[in-house]
């Protein structure tokens, strides 16, 4: 594997951009305000999002690409997000977000750590992990974006399942 | 639509146009001579562990075409889609683990080091160089030489085997190829596993702790060999040796040949470097796939001592009270052609399996029952003083049945091995004697290297299937157990 190298062109420069393209699950109806705070990056690989066909995917936006896909996701899924204040506030840490591409597939994980404060008090804490995975027509930007994306709907998915009774203390 | 996402993979794959880099380049001391600093970058690119896939490399044996490049496209599709479904727990497993920070910190210790390059601290980082990237600091440094070291880790493709990889290059300033090239490749031993599920269940126990120790050990394997390749010997030529070696080996990378052909260069407790004849520096341990004869005397090769006496693994070392009259009868009637310790050397057919072309296909075959010939290696080689090489065949391509016919006369000539057991469509004595009138019938062979009795055993398969063995569905253990058993029979009668 590693005798090929050196063939790629320049890195893909991803401009990370969330995008609902998952079916959503049961929605839940949620009184309590969730306030999310700003997410950190705690990736021991910070520089690439892995690789499509020998190239580096780079981006420098992945706190905000998660941010985004937590506030919208759990609002879809019957959350009330909010910046200002919450009933409970959320921490986020990127653990892992990376692609590979396969020959005919694109796979994406991406695994965040979610801590849910109540004032001072930690209410809850768990590490998410979850994978997406689309055809791979030409390691395409769009393409790679989309699975990334698929990833991190699944694991918003697992998150707003699983803090449903945290959420209703 | 799916056809023409095979299109595209294809078109894509033969538009690469990738550089092939050499597996090995020794350095001249002249060259080494020049070097006075060194910049060095270390790319880990892998996020988590990874599946070896096997290329089916049909469209290569068909001598190319669009039509066996789709088919290729689609078996490796399917076989890596399995893979990543099998996978996934022990990634979970190893969540808590960062193989970067790990390996580079041992890495980093080793630059530390004062070094005859003058190497700084690598830079460590998960982004690849380009070929351009590499020429251009090759052209504009300051350092007299750059050394890029990539390095991936993944399982086997049956995941019995934990592979730690590491590929070195060094340039020197201006030069566009690189002066110095190594590949290092760390194999465990093979864990026992009936299938990939067994396999991931092993490496994930206890908190994933198979696989993180045998991780921690391939990493310190790499670093260390590069310490002695390179800063030691300098990235020097190794001599040949003495201690030459050619045996059959199950390689889970199923890339090369069938047989590990080169130079033992160092031993470190039962672990054995060798330098193979395709210019990798592989690190091996002895199990059921690749075994050292004992026979070997100490050589120092390129500066480094090396002890090569072969440990008896402890697991076979347990004397069998039931074969203790076969072992004085064997010894009453030993030649003294025949190597004193043994080594046991298995491949079996994988049945059922498509057809498969030119000499990679013993790879291919011996790996799924590896498990089932441990089993006979343990119940029957212990302590015994010859070497046993068992081949099979799914009998679906004659180059099959030529390739094993001539490995096992090679075997035979060189003394390598006492028995030969093969399953092949229709050999009969004259072939394996020479002539080639094969048939498309399964028959089953035994063959006394040293007396060069060869007989067709034919019969004890019929009584197996009898017996309810379901040969041509799969080789059962029970049935393996049967063939064995019945293979020393014959083995202990022709001794009598």
């Amino acid at each position: 594997m590693l005798l090929v190298t050196g063939c790629q062109t320049a890195p893909v420069n991803l401009n990370l951009l969330h995008a609902n393209n998952t079916p959503i699950g049961t929605k839940i109806s949620q009184q309590c305000h969730i306030k999310i705070l700003p997410v950190n990056d705690v990736r021991s690989n910070k520089e690439t999002l892995g690789s499509a066909g020998g190239v580096p995917v780079l981006s420098n936006n992945v706190t905000g690409w998660v941010k985004q896909g937590m506030n919208s996701g759990l609002q879809q899924r019957g959350y009330q997000v909010s910046e200002r204040t919450g009933d409970l506030s959320m921490q986020v840490n990127v653990k892992l977000a990376y692609m590979r591409p396969l020959p005919l597939r694109l796979y994406a994980t991406v695994s965040l750590e979610v801590i849910l404060h109540q004032k001072e008090k930690q209410l809850y804490q768990n590490i998410f992990r979850a994978n997406g995975d689309s055809n791979n027509w030409a390691n395409g930007e769009g393409e790679i974006m989309d699975v990334l994306n698929v990833a991190l709907n699944n694991v918003v998915d697992d998150v707003a399942t699983d803090i449903q009774p945290a959420c209703s203390r | 639509m799916k056809v023409s996402r095979l299109l595209v993979l294809v078109l894509l794959v033969s538009m690469v146009g990738c550089v092939v880099n050499p597996t090995r380049k020794a350095i001249s001391e002249k060259e080494a001579k020049t070097i006075r600093s060194t910049q060095v970058v270390s790319i880990i690119a892998q996020d988590e562990i990874t599946a070896h896939v096997v290329n089916p490399n049909i469209s290569a044996a068909a001598g190319g075409g669009l039509l066996v490049a789709l088919i290729d496209a689609s078996i490796i599709e399917s076989r890596t889609n399995e893979a990543e479904g099998f996978i996934a727990p022990l990634r979970q497993g190893l969540t808590r683990f960062d193989f970067r920070k790990e390996y580079w910190a041992r890495q980093s210790e080793l630059f530390q080091s004062a070094n005859w390059m003058k190497s700084g601290q690598p830079k460590n980082t998960a982004v690849d160089m380009s070929a351009t990237q590499i020429r251009d600091t090759v052209a504009t440094m300051k350092e007299d030489a750059f050394l890029i070291m990539r390095t991936e880790y993944y399982l086997s493709s049956d995941f019995k085997r934990m592979v730690v990889e590491g590929y070195a290059q060094l340039w020197t300033k201006g030069q566009d190829l690189p002066s110095y090239a190594a590949k290092i490749e760390y194999q465990s031993a093979t864990i026992p596993a009936e299938n990939k599920q067994d396999a991931v269940d092993y490496w994930n126990k206890d908190g994933a702790g198979a696989a993180l120790a045998t991780l921690y050990e391939g990493m310190d394997e790499v670093v260390n060999i590069l310490r002695v390749d390179l800063f030691k010997n300098k990235g020097i030529a190794i001599a040949n040796t003495e201690n030459r070696i050619s045996l059959p080996y199950v390689n889970p990378e199923q890339t090369f040949s069938n047989s590990i052909d080169g130079d033992v260069i160092m031993e470190n407790k039962g672990r054995y470097v060798i330098k193979a004849n395709n210019g990798k520096l592989l690190s091996l341990v002895q199990d059921d796939s690749f075994k050292i004869p004992e026979n070997r005397a100490s050589k120092q090769v390129a500066n480094e001592p090396v002890n090569i006496v072969a440990k008896q693994d402890s697991k076979l070392a347990t004397p069998s009270s039931k074969n203790s009259k076969t072992e004085e009868k064997k010894k009453s009637v030993s030649k003294s052609s025949i190597p004193k310790k043994p080594v046991v050397v298995v491949s079996w057919a994988e049945p059922g399996s498509p057809p498969r072309y030119k000499t990679t296909s013993l790879d291919v075959y011996s790996r799924k029952l590896s498990g089932v010939m441990t089993r006979i290696i343990k119940q029957y080689s212990q302590n015994d003083p010859e070497i046993i090489v068992i081949n099979g065949s799914s009998a679906t391509h004659i180059a099959d049945e030529v390739l094993q016919v001539e490995t096992s006369k090679s075997l035979c000539a060189s003394k390598q091995a006492r028995y030969v057991v093969m399953a092949l469509t229709g050999l009969t004595d004259a072939d394996f004697h020479g002539s080639s009138s094969f048939s498309r019938k399964v028959e089953y062979h035994f063959h006394d290297c040293v007396s060069n009795n060869h007989r067709n055993i034919n019969k004890i398969v019929e009584l197996g299937n009898r017996e309810g063995f379901r040969f041509e569905e799969g080789y059962t253990a029970s049935f393996s157990d049967f063939i064995a058993s019945s293979i020393f029979s014959v083995r202990n009668a022709s001794l009598k």
